[in-house]
């Protein structure tokens, strides 16, 4: 009997085209992105190194600055900064002829090394450490007194005072949930429209599509914008940099609320608006990764609109920011906010022709 | 003449391959009842959502109070009120706060829920969450909220399906008293005793085409047969029904003798039903 209710159970599933799509869809899409994550486990320290004059007959790939560190070498101190600030390296460091000097004769010398934003404070003091031993190993000559190396250690990019908590990595993750929540809200709010007929008695007064949706858009950005302008307020991140944390909350309710059309258009009911939704919800919270676990981020991660809300509220927030150091992002996120907004309401507006 | 409340010219309207609305042509005058009626997939819905400017027809256009309603929707649609077949409200709102709403849609400021809701008779729950309503008070709030703005014209899908007696009774009065007050009513039906009580005229749709469009009693008289049926008692108890045709000229007398030298059970006339004329036209019932 069981078994007669269970096939029954698979059949009913499985004509039910909705369902049988998101099933297949969730397989692949699921799939995909976990092949998109690097399947590399990172034995090495991608490490950047810029050697002022360096003598001909020096090989620097000869020098063992340590087990586990990926050496690449760099024509300038400029270009290994923007190497870092690219992330294509987590430390980077700078000799100077006058530091080579003063570690070859055993002499106290200053070692500028810089990290990569992100870099956890424990991996920077490890690297601190390697780096010390390992050169006063191979430039001191054998049974000499270890040179004392002062470290000048920098972060690039993100001038972030002192190591970051999780809760201040966390914040613009939050922010993004609490938006990705809205859109499954509103996406249903809309779907409960058209499937209860209530939207039909609408639009038969004086009331436009136009208006209908508007009214929608406003909703839903007003809600999404009250949740995250609370908790950013409550938090203390809006008091940081309250007009471009503002800028950027608003900018962020204007793409999700584009989403939300989008998924109100395709979805027929409340499960497929959360079907759907969940599936939205995983891609936009991925860049959030590379922020609150640093190691984890990858470059594909960047085409991910919501990375430009994440970047934006990470650099405002975490490392005093200015308007002027995220203009880029608050000027994609504002193109392609407003493009999600008008692909949405278009796909919608097919559904209500 | 005066200018038709609505007219629809020629209208004509395709889902795919399927023509549901197939060159339609009629006129209703102001104050007018029209009952609309053809059996499932005839084409109602479909000439309902073309008039109330949901659907553009493919061909043909509808002129509303003299305004085309593809052109002018938002203007037409503000002097038209529509009752749904289905259930449409909001249902965790009051019916209050439900005819507020349409009333600030229809731009009345002054508007008050209060008196519209005691006509539907739902003026003691007022308050209440419509969620909780039974079919017929919910089918009663549709058409005060079809009534919210005062409309010229309005739509009624199946107004009473599926209401009690009670509940019919009411609507049927309002829309008699609309129709008074000058309102034109389109009223869509399954209900061939509806129709007939309510409509001045009736259109039968089928198949997408209008196949006859005239008052109850034209009808009854071109389709149905006239003649009555008397049933008189025989000496042994049993009964017998007698057909008497109206127009033979010793009908008088017929009937007269019959009534002098039989004791007589029950007179009816042998008048057709709007569902006997509509399957004599079509070779089909309304309810298929």
């Amino acid at each position: 009997m069981i078994a007669a209710l269970v096939q029954k159970d698979v059949k009913l599933f499985f004509r039910n085209q909705f369902f049988a799509l998101i099933t297949a869809m969730g397989l692949v899409f699921y799939l995909l992105i976990y092949f998109l994550l690097p399947a590399d486990v990172e034995e090495t320290l991608p490490f950047a190194v810029f050697v002022e004059d360096m003598p001909a007959d020096v090989a620097l790939a000869e020098v063992p600055l340590g087990d586990g560190l990926a050496v690449s070498t760099f024509d300038s101190e400029e270009s290994l900064i923007q190497a870092l600030q690219n992330g294509d390296y987590m430390a980077g460091l700078v000799l100077s002829a006058e530091t080579m000097a003063a570690i070859g004769q055993g002499e106290a010398a200053t070692l500028n090394v810089y990290y990569a934003p992100g870099t956890p404070s424990e991996m920077r003091g490890a690297v601190d450490s390697m780096l010390g031993s390992a050169l006063n190993a191979h430039m001191l000559p054998p049974d000499a007194a270890a040179a004392g190396i002062d470290r000048v250690t920098e972060v690039v990019g993100l001038n972030v005072d002192g190591p970051l908590s999780m809760r201040d990595r966390i914040l613009p993750t939050l922010v993004l949930m609490i938006l990705a929540i809205e859109v499954m809200g509103l996406a249903t709010l809309i779907v409960e429209e058209i499937e209860h007929g209530t939207a039909q008695a609408l639009l038969i007064t004086p009331l436009g599509t136009g208006q209908f949706f508007a009214s929608k858009a406003v909703m839903g950005m007003g809600l999404a914008f009250v949740q995250v302008f609370l908790i950013m307020l409550l938090s203390g991140g809006l008091l940081v940099a309250p007009l471009l944390v503002t800028l950027a909350l608003l900018l962020g309710c204007l793409l999700i609320t584009g989403f939300s059309f989008i998924i109100a258009a395709i979805a027929r009911d409340m499960m497929s608006v959360i079907a759907w939704g969940m599936m939205g919800l995983i891609i936009l919270v991925l860049p959030s990764l590379a922020i609150v676990f640093p190691t984890m981020g990858s470059g594909w991660m960047d085409y991910i609109p919501s990375h430009y809300l994440i970047d934006t509220l990470h650099r405002a927030i975490n490392a005093g920011a200015t308007l002027g150091d995220v203009t880029a992002n608050l000027l994609t996120l504002l193109v392609i906010g407003a493009g999600t907004l008008v692909l949405g309401s278009m796909v919608l507006r097919r559904r209500f022709a | 003449m005066a200018q038709p409340a609505i007219s629809a010219q020629d209208l004509t309207y395709r889902y795919g391959d399927l023509v549901a609305v197939d060159h339609v042509s009629f006129d209703v005058a102001e104050g007018e009842v029209l009952g609309f009626l053809g059996p499932n997939g005839a084409g109602k819905s479909t000439s309902v959502k073309i008039l109330t400017g949901q659907l553009r027809p493919a061909e043909g256009k509808a002129l509303l109070l003299g305004q085309d309603i593809t052109r002018r929707t938002n203007a037409v649609q503000a002097h038209i009120g529509v009752s749904f077949e289905t259930t449409n409200l909001y249902e965790q709102m009051t019916a209050v706060e439900n005819l507020n709403l349409f009333a600030r849609l229809f731009g009345i400021h002054d508007f008050k829920a209060g008196p519209l809701l005691e006509k539907v008779g739902l003026g003691g729950r007022d308050k209440e969450r419509v969620a909780n309503y039974s079919k017929g008070m919910k089918q009663r709030l549709m058409l005060a909220r079809a009534l919210v703005n005062n409309p010229r014209i309005l739509f009624l899908d199946e107004p009473t399906d599926g209401l009690d007696p009670v509940s019919s009774q009411t609507v049927h009065a309002i829309i008699r008293e609309a129709a008074d007050k000058g309102t034109t009513v389109f009223l869509t039906t399954h209900d061939m005793v509806e129709a007939d009580k309510l409509s001045n005229r009736v259109a039968f749709i089928n198949r997408g085409q209008i196949v006859a469009l005239d008052t109850p009693a034209r009808l009854k008289r071109e389709y149905g047969k006239r003649a009555i049926l008397v049933e008189v008692e025989m000496a042994d108890g049993d009964t017998e029904v007698r057909e008497i045709t109206l127009d033979n000229g010793d009908t008088p007398q017929m009937l007269h003798d019959l009534f002098q030298s039989e004791r007589i059970v029950t007179v009816h006339s042998e008048e057709a039903t709007l569902e006997d004329i509509f399957v004599e036209i079509t070779g089909r019932g309304l309810h298929g």
